[in-house]
């Protein structure tokens, strides 16, 4: 249960958390050695002119005193100003909007899909701990955890996409679109393999944690109560041992939503997808401090919103937490 | 009339490499009405005893002998059968009432569990029923308590809830293991006295390593020592007059008796001696006990002892 004034005082501490992280942001990447005109205009930094080199500092500000950018920094971002692009001149927020939006498109479904798998797998395999099933699918889990990502999608390409090509070498769309415009049944068919891989590989992670937490729940105490009562075992599941053992996985599972926003760097490259993720490398490559500050100011609400969100989902399930402290 | 029989019932723990043995040819009768304790120290294989009869070891159990209860053995019925021997023919009160009760679950919903799988209550009888329950056992506000969570009650009430779950369908046998575990004194006297007042008529397994439990609840004692039981009587026949030199420390060594340890350690399961089990530890061990293994001997007036000193 929740009491209203703890809540409140809990957002004005996530408040607090958000503009911490707003500011170590800001300075870390100022402090990041480089900047856009060296980093990006390598080449042409010697030969251009020392005017427009100057120009570009007093345009965007980076010629003012650290504290002074960090003052107006913060004052626009509390307008809603998050900035504007080095790279592309552009407004930062629909930007990344635009980016997140594709990244959504193989995330949401991928992350859903990947937490329902392997919720339900690791449960049916921590209840079946010890049987040779059980060992069989922890051991592929384990194998397929344990190589990273970006190799398996690396050979999902190879395979599905250049060996056998059922699916696209990479890209979300056709080059059709420059004539018949976008087909969402198009983009479907080039997302299905980040998708799967992505799905499978979240699945993998959620598999172990559910498995674990499965096993001990079976060793509980209550389990055996609610077998002296005579229940049989389906009921001991569903009843007893299901609804504890996914008591961890809440928290867990509100962290791996609010990461959707991140995008994934390694799947977004192999596939080269244009989400999140891929922004972000490249922002970083060519010091575009406003498109990242963007970025990271979005990562650090969306984390936050899940820490508040994970409190109070757990004060639901579980009715031994009670928001507040005092009973 | 027995209730209730275990014969020649062996259990042995296989672990990776080694089968243990636990229990070792036990035989023992529980009569309708009786009130056994089952006392011994911790490894002795007694919660074990208890769990055969539930049918409720882990896997990794492998049990022989046979346990006769309503005409069948239980440890051959199918596991369908089982299911509706547990909690209506025979009850469990659980070890530990801080871990045996489903945080997550309303305690009315864990009452009425058993109700709606063994008898005929449904909808407000139910509801009713476990109210009743819950009242009987000395739960204050049954009508609030029932939409309560296990920990929103104290160590006692959450004891007399577990003995409230094991009554609900009135069972023939009822097995209470350490039913006093974690309770401080006070909390401990009045559940004995619930207990004792709650098994009146019924027929109760105890078991326990606290004497004070076993002599308050037990009309008869049997005491168990490394898979085998050693002693058996009635309970105040045992405690005043102790015959196997084990229950004689066991007793001195309680702290009204002035708390005389039993020199040495209860040997671990699978590294028993060949002859008698306690003989190591005995003071008034003979040749005969390190080279023969004795058996169990009546010695009048329905007492038995495993000791070489009653040939």
């Amino acid at each position: 249960m929740i009491d209203g004034q703890y809540l409140l005082r809990r957002i004005g501490y996530s408040g607090a958390a958000f503009f911490v992280c707003v500011t170590i942001t800001f300075f870390i990447l100022h402090l990041m050695p480089g900047d856009y005109i060296t980093n990006y205009l390598l080449s042409l930094s010697n030969t251009l002119p020392k005017e427009a080199v100057e120009q570009f500092y007093q345009q965007y500000g980076l010629d003012r005193p650290l504290p002074e950018q960090y003052m107006i920094y913060i004052l626009n971002i509390l307008q809603g100003n998050w900035g504007y692009s080095y790279q592309y001149g552009l407004p930062v927020f629909p930007m990344i909007m635009e980016k997140l939006s594709w990244s959504l498109v193989i995330l949401l479904p991928a992350t859903v899909t990947g937490i329902l798998i392997g919720t339900v797998l690791g449960a049916w395999s921590g209840w079946k701990s010890g049987g040779k099933k059980d060992l069989a699918l922890f051991n592929i889990m384990i194998v397929f955890r344990a190589i990273p990502e970006f190799w398996w999608a690396i050979m999902a390409v190879w395979i599905f996409a250049f060996y056998l090509q059922w699916f696209p070498l990479g890209g979300f769309t056709s080059i059709s679109v420059l004539t018949s415009g976008m087909d969402p049944w198009d983009v479907l068919y080039h997302a299905i393999l980040p998708i799967g891989l992505m799905a499978s590989f979240i699945a993998a992670g959620n598999y172990y944690v559910m498995r674990n937490s499965m096993i001990a729940v079976i060793g509980e105490d209550y389990i055996t109560t609610a077998r002296a009562k005579g229940l049989d075992e389906r009921a001991v599941l569903w009843r007893h041992a299901l609804k504890n053992a996914l008591l961890p996985m809440a928290t867990m599972t509100t962290f791996q939503i609010a990461g959707i926003i991140m995008g994934n760097v390694f799947i977004e490259t192999v596939f080269s997808w244009p989400g999140i993720g891929l922004l972000t490398t490249e922002a970083l490559s060519i010091r575009d401090l406003p498109l990242l500050e963007g970025i990271f100011l979005l990562d650090a609400l969306m984390t936050i919103g899940a820490m508040l969100t994970a409190d109070i989902l757990a004060s639901y399930l579980d009715p031994r937490i009670r928001m507040g402290g005092h009973d | 009339m027995s209730l209730l029989t275990i014969n020649n019932l062996s259990v042995q723990f296989e672990t990776a490499g080694a089968t243990v043995p636990v229990l070792d040819r036990i035989d023992f009768e529980v009569a309708a009405g009786d009130h056994i304790a089952l006392i011994g120290e911790s490894g002795c294989g007694k919660t074990v005893l208890g769990m055969s009869v539930m049918r409720l070891l882990p896997p990794n159990a492998r049990i022989t002998g046979a346990i006769r209860y309503a005409g069948s053995d239980l440890l051959q019925v199918a596991e369908r059968e089982m299911q509706q021997i547990r909690g209506r023919g025979i009850a469990l009160i659980s070890q530990n009432s801080v871990s045996s009760l489903n945080p997550v679950v309303r305690i009315g919903d864990q009452i009425a569990e058993s109700l709606s799988l063994h008898t005929q209550y449904r909808g407000d009888d139910l509801r009713h029923e476990v109210i009743r329950l819950l009242a009987e056992l000395g739960i204050e506000q049954p009508e609030e308590s029932v939409q309560k969570f296990p920990h929103q009650f104290s160590g006692g009430m959450r004891e007399r809830i577990l003995v409230a779950m094991a009554l609900a369908c009135n069972p023939d046998i009822i097995i209470a293991d350490e039913p006093t575990t974690g309770l401080d004194a006070l909390v401990k006297v009045q559940i004995l006295r619930l207990l004792k007042k709650a098994m009146q008529g019924r027929t109760l397994l105890l078991i326990t390593h606290d004497l004070g439990t076993a002599f308050t609840l037990a009309s008869r004692t049997a005491v168990m020592y490394a898979g085998e039981i050693l002693e058996c009587g009635p309970t105040s026949e045992v405690f005043s007059h102790p015959r196997h030199p084990y229950t004689q420390g066991l007793l001195a060594s309680s702290p009204s008796a002035g708390f005389h340890p039993i020199p040495g350690l209860s040997p671990a399961p699978g590294q028993v001696p060949s002859g008698c089990r306690f003989c190591p530890r005995c003071s008034c061990a003979m040749d005969t006990c390190r080279s023969l293994h004795p058996h169990l001997k009546e010695t009048g007036r329905g007492r038995r002892v495993r000791c070489f000193r009653y040939d």
